[in-house]
């Protein structure tokens, strides 16, 4: 049993909260966040839990404050930012929970979502080792 | 091709104190004196600007003709597809003589974007992931720990562009910084500090192209437009603003620009004397050189280090200053780069020639959502 949230970002699949992403039923393509067509070939698409762990496999600093329509509560904190590879595909995500110098291509990370958040309904922490 | 360039016209870049539109006017007009022809004389123009207006409204103050003008636009790219549809008027047989021009005056800091524009969704601006420069430092980021190259590279990119720039007329950046300094610089994203970055800036810059046969009545120094592509973007590559990638990432579009662009010109990477490549921020010219086929992935750590990339090198890259000394208006840019190839191709480029009357030329400009445009320039 699987539940899409109102969002349309997550999708909840026994409990557990995952990114909704896509997988084309023609190629097998999976893309993030969901769309109705297939990037790679046109093809129609089924909505699909995306793992929810993963490895950093780029990443970098916003050290400075995006313009509008970005959304921060209070006073601007830069943040790490990655593609994290799970494999069928690579998603864009902030990390958390950790110095943003602290990252590295390679680390373990998994998916943390709060859909009540300002802005950023979800990013990705260390696994803990 | 039968196409050439016979008339160029540039406002240099920077800050100043007129609109846009009348940069870009300052620039037709020079394009046009420089061919030895007037605005009646043009039959087809295209051109564009993101921020200064529509571009055939310029005709109000070129001559109400009647000549056709198409308005264009495609984020950085702009320049190449002005130059696109010009040259494809030529060819068509559509036009003799066509004008491409593009000016811009933007305000200052980095470009914001609109979600909406690009079919994405609000939340991933509102997560502060819908930003140029952070992409950017993630495909660079990707490319350093793959290919095993020294971030230190990216500072030596960086002064040889304000190092060209400062003897550059045009140029807006006029004052040389060493790489240590550039290094030195506050982190934007890292490992991109705020000088390994071009800023959004203001200028015009235009080109008089004619059929080859018309071009040899006008002038004795024409220099033909050898080739010109045009592509976007194929599945699987790692472009901006994108909230997902493939599992295997796939070579970028500006591979393919550059390769159409060789193959149609009949000459390769090899054969090219001068070349202006997209610098948004020195990693942009790092992996250009690689992707428009100058050397293979890794190997641009030999090409900065030896000093090939200099004007006097084997390959000189950016003689102008590139994107990093010259700014940004984004209507403008991409016709700057062929230009600056056409005065070093007459061997009017004055302090910054390049040495041994360069005969051919390369330009690649890359844009929002991944396309990428390459010419090939001859005399």
């Amino acid at each position: 049993m699987s539940t899409i949230a109102p969002t349309g970002l997550t999708i909840e699949v026994e409990g557990l909260t995952h990114l909704a992403g896509v997988r084309c039923t023609g190629c097998g393509t999976h893309a993030f966040p969901v769309q109705l067509a297939c990037a790679r070939c046109g093809g129609a698409t089924e909505v699909v839990a995306l793992p929810a762990e993963g490895t950093v496999w780029s990443w970098t600093v916003q050290r400075l404050a995006p313009k509008q329509p970005f959304v921060t509560e209070g006073e601007y904190a830069p943040f790490a930012v990655a593609y994290v590879d799970l494999g069928p595909l690579k998603v864009e995500s902030v990390l958390g929970g950790r110095p943003v110098e602290a990252w590295a291509i390679g680390d373990r990370v998994h998916l943390v979502v709060d859909p009540d958040a300002a802005g950023r309904m979800y990013w990705f922490e260390q696994v803990p080792s | 091709m039968s196409v050439s360039i016979v008339g160029v016209g540039l406002h240099p870049f920077g800050r100043h104190e007129i609109s846009g539109r009348e940069m870009g006017l300052i620039a037709a007009r020079e394009a046009l004196s420089d061919a030895g022809i007037g605005w009646p004389d043009v039959q087809f123009a295209a051109g564009g600007s993101r921020d200064s207006g529509h571009a055939a409204a310029l005709v109000s103050e070129l001559g109400l003709t009647g000549a056709a003008f198409i308005g264009v636009y495609n984020g950085c790219g702009t320049g190449g597809s002005a130059l696109l549809a010009a040259s494809q008027a030529i060819e068509s047989g559509a036009a003799e003589i066509a004008l491409a021009v593009g000016f811009d005056k933007h305000a200052r800091g980095a470009f914001g974007s609109n979600p909406a524009d690009y079919g994405l969704p609000l939340w991933y601006a509102e997560a502060g992931m819908m930003v140029t420069t952070q992409f950017f430092a993630l495909k660079l980021q990707r490319y350093l720990h793959e290919y095993d190259l020294d971030p230190r590279l990216l500072a030596e990119i960086a002064a040889k562009a304000l190092r060209n720039g400062s003897i550059t007329p045009h140029a807006w950046r006029r004052k040389p910084i060493s790489a240590d300094e550039i290094a030195a610089s506050p982190m934007v994203n890292d490992p991109l500090t705020s000088y390994m970055f071009c800023s959004p800036s203001e200028g015009g810059a235009a080109v008089v192209l004619a059929s080859t046969e018309r071009a040899r009545q006008l002038t004795q120094r024409s220099v033909e437009l050898r080739s010109i592509a045009f592509r976007t973007r194929r599945f699987g590559t790692f472009e901006v603003f994108s909230p997902s990638l493939a599992d295997t990432i796939t070579p970028g579009v500006t591979v393919d620009a550059a390769r159409q662009a060789f193959e149609q010109a009949g000459i390769g990477p090899s054969d090219i004397d001068v070349a202006q490549l997209q610098d948004t921020e020195a990693g942009a010219e790092l992996i250009h050189l690689a992707e428009c086929g100058f050397c293979e992935p890794g190997e641009q750590a030999r090409l900065v280090l030896d000093g090939e990339l200099e004007i006097g090198g084997r390959l000189p890259v950016n003689t102008d200053g590139g994107l990093i000394a010259n700014g940004e208006p984004i209507g403008a840019s991409g016709l700057r780069q062929v230009i600056e190839c056409v005065l070093q191709l007459q061997g009017r480029a004055g302090d910054r020639q390049v040495p041994g009357a360069p005969r051919t030329a390369f330009t690649q400009v890359y844009g929002a959502p991944g396309i990428s445009a390459c010419t090939v320039l001859a005399r």
